[in-house]
């Protein structure tokens, strides 16, 4: 029977004479050693940690990004964030649905923001000097992950806030969830600091945009940066808001090309055209975050499998 | 006098009137067998004539929806002719005249399609469906253009969709379907249209996809044999012979069969790389580690900077270390 059965592969290799291209070929090697790799126990392959950028709202590209990473099969043992990216990470190690974290990209109020982002809270903010608070949205971070720790995570999770007084870098990785993720997003400037253990907590972005070396500490071996593209309009600022965006912006830019090297594979989302406060355009975000994702999957499979090629072969 | 006058008057304005209506009913019957004539020509299969026909036509004179049926015969001739550019240029020009025509708008959207503009596609099938929501092509249009675009999630929603709008019972739906939530990741609605749609129609294909499902949930034994039935159902197909090898070259018990069915396709073909690299996983299995470095070298030889290349490369710096 099998020497019946290896006639007919010779007789058919015999008539066939079509070879295929070397993309064809590349393809079912990779998807064949993709789907074994994906099928690995956690403890028979590295571990893959994941870090999201700040970006402001443009950083809901993130959304689309996790998205397809999640249709892919990859596994995530470890994510960081900073900012936007800690936001979107938080909810995502949280177990928020897809759904849902589309359905904010779309419908997050402003308001959800501060309880200042009004006529009064303006008037202060100019006339006072008085920055608005961020305490509800740290309530909001809060209904939609119901007020779990770091350590109840489905996934681990650390995200990255600065001191304003000392300039150090603040890593939240226990405790509440949202106090961090409010840490992590509050910009300076517009945002009160978050009063926390006799610290003064601005937006993580100032001292670390893209914390790969968080994620890389926490016990991943293999590093996948998404970087939310920041502002490359070359418009010069109109407002004393876009003054403090932008020089958000090329620090993080800065920070970023450090952070790249550290990690062994990054995703660009070039939203770079979509204003950090844009809420028309998060939507868009991300949807240019999931085709950009999509476009550098081949290569990001390629890349992890050959960092693992021991582990698939053993 | 006068009297005489007016009764000359009205009776050739009269004459004028009937000669024009007939002229014109004349001419709208001619312009109806036209078009009866070139959509027979059409359906025979002649598409030349069709489109020389349809050219012929009296654009400024005919009807609005005459005009538009030409139009659409001479892209649709032009689509079944392969020749997309001059498809796209007709239904452009129709559109010029009818913008917010679905029909048009359908026929470019496949164009789009078939022409790999899969965003431009996307864009038109969205807006065929913002106007109307269960429009059935639109739907199972723009389900192939997310599937193609890899955005896998939305196009099984769309699928889904379209399944339920028509009840259809084309193979070709169902294995798409299939193919997206398999590659979204999902495994058991996979399968199941898979099965689905190889019950309406048996194909190789729909059975190598059938058998990825398995070897995805792990099914290891089944998805062997199901690749195994696929490649018999269709023993030309490069694709799933070498998949197949790869999937016994994998396993340590199978890896022999593997070995030898790597050896029978590189006696035709002495360079391909993934056969060599099915030469280098079944040694390995095997125990053969010498063999196995000997192979990758030989793939390393031939010079290539595809995945396979890489990985042997890897493989031997890694050996080395």
């Amino acid at each position: 029977m099998k020497k019946l059965f290896f006639c007919l592969v010779i007789l058919c290799l015999a008539i066939n004479s079509f070879a295929l291209s070397a993309k064809e070929e590349d393809t079912i090697a990779r998807d064949f050693l993709w789907r074994e790799f994906v099928l690995l126990p956690k403890e028979k392959r590295p571990q893959i940690g994941v870090t999201l950028s700040a970006g402001g709202l443009r950083g809901f590209s993130h959304v689309g990004t996790m998205d397809v990473l999640m249709q892919s099969g990859l596994p995530i043992d470890y994510m960081t964030g900073t900012s936007m990216g800690c936001i979107v990470g938080a909810l995502f190690s949280a177990g928020v649905s897809r759904e849902r974290m589309r359905n904010l990209a779309s419908d997050l109020p402003l308001s959800a923001l501060s309880s200042d982002l009004n006529l009064i809270g303006a008037l202060k903010f100019l006339l006072n000097d008085r920055l608005f608070s961020s305490e509800k949205f740290q309530k909001f971070i809060d209904s939609e992950i119901g007020g779990v720790y770091y350590e109840d995570l489905n996934i681990p999770f650390a995200c990255v806030s600065a001191d304003i007084k000392t300039g150090e870098k603040i890593v939240f990785d226990s405790g509440p969830v949202a106090r961090g993720v409010r840490a992590s997003m509050n910009l300076p400037g517009i945002f009160a600091p978050v009063e926390y253990r006799q610290r003064f907590l601005v937006d993580g972005g100032v001292v670390d945009y893209m914390p790969v070396d968080i994620v890389r500490e926490m016990g991943a071996d293999w590093v996948l940066a998404v970087f939310a593209l920041p502002d490359y309009s070359q418009n010069v600022p109109s407002t004393i808001m876009g003054y403090v965006l932008r020089t958000a912006d090329l620090r993080g830019a800065y920070l970023t090309t450090n952070a790249e090297k550290n990690a062994n594979f990054v995703i660009t989302s070039r939203v770079g055209d979509i204003k950090a406060t844009d809420t028309k355009q998060t939507l868009r975000a991300v949807e240019i975050g999931a085709k950009d994702t999509i476009k550098a999957l081949a290569a990001l499979k390629e890349n992890l499998l050959l960092f693992s090629v021991d582990y698939v072969f053993k | 006098m006068y009297l005489n006058r007016i009764l000359v008057l009205i009776s050739f304005l009269f004459l004028t009137l009937n000669t024009n209506a007939f002229l014109g009913l004349e001419k709208r019957s001619e312009q109806k067998e036209l078009l009866a004539k070139a959509r027979a020509e059409f359906a025979a299969g002649n598409y030349q004539e069709t489109i020389k026909l349809m050219k012929d036509f009296t654009l400024k004179d005919a009807p609005k929806r005459r005009i538009k049926r030409a139009y659409d015969l001479i892209a649709k001739s032009y689509i079944a002719m392969q020749e997309y550019d001059k498809a796209l240029l007709t239904l452009n020009e129709a559109l010029e005249f009818y913008p917010k025509d679905l029909d048009l708008r359908l026929s470019l959207a496949e164009v789009y399609f078939l022409c790999d503009l899969n965003s431009r596609a996307i864009e038109e099938y969205t807006y065929i469906l913002e106007q109307d929501k269960n429009n059935a092509k639109a739907n199972l249009g723009l389900a192939r253009a997310m599937l193609k675009e890899g955005v896998y999630g939305k196009a099984c929603n769309y699928f889904k969709q379209y399944v339920d709008l028509t009840d259809t019972k084309d193979a070709s739906v169902y294995y798409d379907y299939a193919k997206s939530h398999y590659l979204a990741n999902n495994f058991a609605p996979a399968l199941e249209l898979a099965l689905i749609s190889f019950e309406h129609e048996p194909s190789a294909d729909t059975k190598l996809l059938i058998a990825k499902i398995y070897r995805s949930q792990n099914k290891i034994d089944k998805a062997i044999q199901t690749i195994r039935d696929a490649w018999l159902m269709d023993i030309n197909k490069e694709d799933t012979f070498l998949t197949y090898a790869l999937w016994l070259a994998y396993d340590k018990k199978t890896a022999d069969q593997g070995l030898e069915m790597a050896w029978d396709y590189l006696s035709n073909h002495p360079k391909n790389r993934l056969a060599l690299f099915i030469e280098y996983v079944s040694y390995t299995r095997l125990g053969k580690n010498k063999k196995a470095q000997e192979t990758l070298k030989e793939i390393e030889s031939l010079g290539g900077k595809g995945f396979i290349d890489t990985l042997a490369h890897k493989l031997l710096e890694n050996t080395k270390s």
